[in-house]
């Protein structure tokens, strides 16, 4: 009992944050593991994508938990089983189809006799520059006090708010002092950006962190990145003329 | 939809998608820059707490709506609307109504008879045949009908067709039932629904649709609101049925709405000329005249002179 009170401490805790959330993911990985064991039926492996996916059946579990709903861990359980569930029906579509990684014949699998255009070195090129830009971009957001993990709780998730932070974004990019600014100070021009806008004060406050991070990709360097969002950004240069 | 790793963590992944939106996704082992096609996001779930908040109002909300639904039901069923009603006149007078199916939900007394004719009588649950036979029954034990004596039964519904059915249905039933026991006449009258709004008028258009039983005796005039039921005496002149009896009055005063029109201000003048001596009497105000027309026993034409004397005096003055 005494026990349970500590996890529901810890559980409450952890909806705060992410982070906080993975820290107790990490002391509850054999109950995971032994969980999705069960689904399984054989022995869970870290490497295996159902662990992976048990894992944010119990992030689920940490956010969506509440003390009236009994015991956390059966609550952790029944989610986690749920979500595998969920997951093998998912896969059980494609169970028609042949794996590339299946074998051709003894020797060879499928995967090998296929011509391959894409050069290796090239791939490990770009991503190692992807993940140079990604380090700096969270290096310049750790100076801000704002990491990834915030960004994704932050995210706008209706399309409606969704479309007014693409406003806000549109403005600064077409007033380029703005980004300029943001550097220098540190801070939002949060006055500058309701007027030019038209998005009210509260959205771009709630969103702040989410807006922050948008335009720190906006400013110089974060070419991958902003070529990744080129469909993004085309929208909302035809949404603002 | 293509999605950017930007962060990973051990339990989770977060990713930048194309349209700019960052997600929480399940790590499958990935790499930070790395792309890839397709993610596990994680749910949100809504919290409890905003639930609870609109819990009393749901509660409260299945509460009234169960109440409503309740006394709706109730009223339904306590208060039925007649689909149709049977007026039965032997003295006592009675309304008695009836559902769809026939059931008997309501018997009320008309005339002062009827409330003693109906004391401690139950209807609960049976149908109008069953009823009518036990009305009768009980007229004939309570000696309002005797032998020979007449039963008149007035039917009202919104639907004709109901009322052709039953009238047709009940005249059919009573002389079966009673023919055994009892000589009785048993008239069946129809009613139109609107006659209530011209009783001399639509109550003789009525008589022509009149069931009789066939015994010759002249129907009964029907009645067509409570007030008329009350003084309707079943047995009245069994012999010579006077249907001319309304109109006397009318037969007294032949000229009464002419009369009416002839006073009119504006065919006064042109009504002078051909008008008897008389009228030219008044014109010079001289009322004596009255008393002359008095004597001369013309009544009729003095009735009409009462309604006009001012008028004639008024203008007669003017003149």
């Amino acid at each position: 009992m005494k026990s349970e009170h500590k996890i529901v401490k810890q559980v409450y805790a952890a909806k705060k944050s992410l982070d906080s959330a993975d820290e107790l993911i990490r002391n509850y990985i054999p109950f995971i593991k032994s969980e999705t064991s069960k689904v399984l039926m054989r022995i869970c492996d870290e490497q295996d994508d159902e662990f992976s996916i048990a894992m944010i059946a119990f992030h689920e579990a940490i956010r969506g938990y509440e003390e009236s709903r009994g015991a956390f861990l059966s609550y952790a359980a029944m989610l986690i089983r749920s979500r595998l569930t969920d997951y093998h029906r998912k896969e059980s579509r494609h169970s028609n189809n042949l794996s590339l990684y299946d074998d051709e014949d003894e020797t060879s699998k499928i995967i090998d006799s296929i011509e391959d255009n894409s050069n290796p070195v090239e791939e490990s090129i770009n991503l190692e520059a992807t993940k140079q830009e990604i380090e700096e971009l969270s290096f310049v957001m750790n100076k801000f006090g704002v990491s990834f993990s915030d960004v994704s709780e932050n995210s706008p998730k209706q399309e409606r708010t969704m479309e007014a932070c693409k406003r806000v974004i549109c403005y600064a990019i077409e007033n380029k002092h703005l980004l300029d600014e943001l550097l220098n100070t540190k801070k939002l021009p949060m006055a500058q950006l309701v007027t030019g806008s038209g998005v009210e004060r509260k959205t771009i406050e709630r969103h702040r962190k989410y807006i922050l991070v948008m335009l720190l990709i906006q400013t110089n360097g974060y070419e991958i990145i902003r070529g990744h969002l080129r469909y993004a950004l085309k929208m909302k240069g035809g949404s603002s003329k | 939809m293509k999605y950017i790793v930007m962060e990973c963590h051990y339990s989770y992944a977060v990713v930048l998608d194309e349209n700019g939106k960052f997600l929480s996704v399940a790590n499958l082992n990935y790499e930070v820059g790395q792309t890839v096609t397709s993610v596990i996001q994680i749910n949100e779930y809504k919290t409890e707490n905003n639930k609870n908040k609109y819990k009393w109002v749901r509660a409260a909300a299945s509460m009234v709506a169960c109440i409503v639904m309740v006394v709706a039901i109730i009223l339904l069923n306590v208060n039925p609307k007649p689909y149709g009603k049977v007026y039965m006149t032997i003295n006592p007078e009675v309304c008695i109504d009836v559902d769809e199916n026939d059931v008997v939900i309501g018997i009320s007394a008309i005339n002062e008879d009827g409330k003693t004719f109906l004391e401690k009588y139950s209807h609960k649950n049976k149908k109008l045949d069953v009823v009518m036979d036990e009305l009768i029954d009980r007229a004939i034990e309570m000696e309002y009908l005797q032998i020979g004596g007449r039963v008149t039964l007035t039917f009202d519904a919104d639907n004709n067709e109901w009322i052709l059915n039953k009238s047709d249905e009940m005249d059919v039933h009573l002389h079966e039932y009673f023919d055994q026991k009892i000589s009785i006449d048993i008239v069946i009258t129809n009613k139109k629904n609107d006659d209530d709004t011209d009783y001399m008028d639509s109550d003789y258009e009525d008589m022509e649709n009149v069931i009789t039983d066939g015994s010759g005796a002249t129907p009964e005039v029907p009645t067509p609101d409570s007030d008329s039921v009350a003084t309707t005496n079943p047995n009245i002149n069994e012999e010579d049925s006077d249907y001319d009896e309304p109109n006397s009055e009318e037969a007294l005063n032949p000229d009464i709405n002419t009369g009416d029109s002839n006073y009119d201000d504006s065919d006064y003048d042109l009504d002078e000329d051909k008008d008897d001596e008389s009228y030219s009497d008044y014109e010079h105000g001289d009322l004596s005249n009255y008393d002359e027309a008095e004597t001369e026993g013309n009544t009729d034409y003095l009735e009409e002179e009462a309604e006009g004397k001012t008028d004639y005096s008024e203008r007669g003055i003017k003149k």
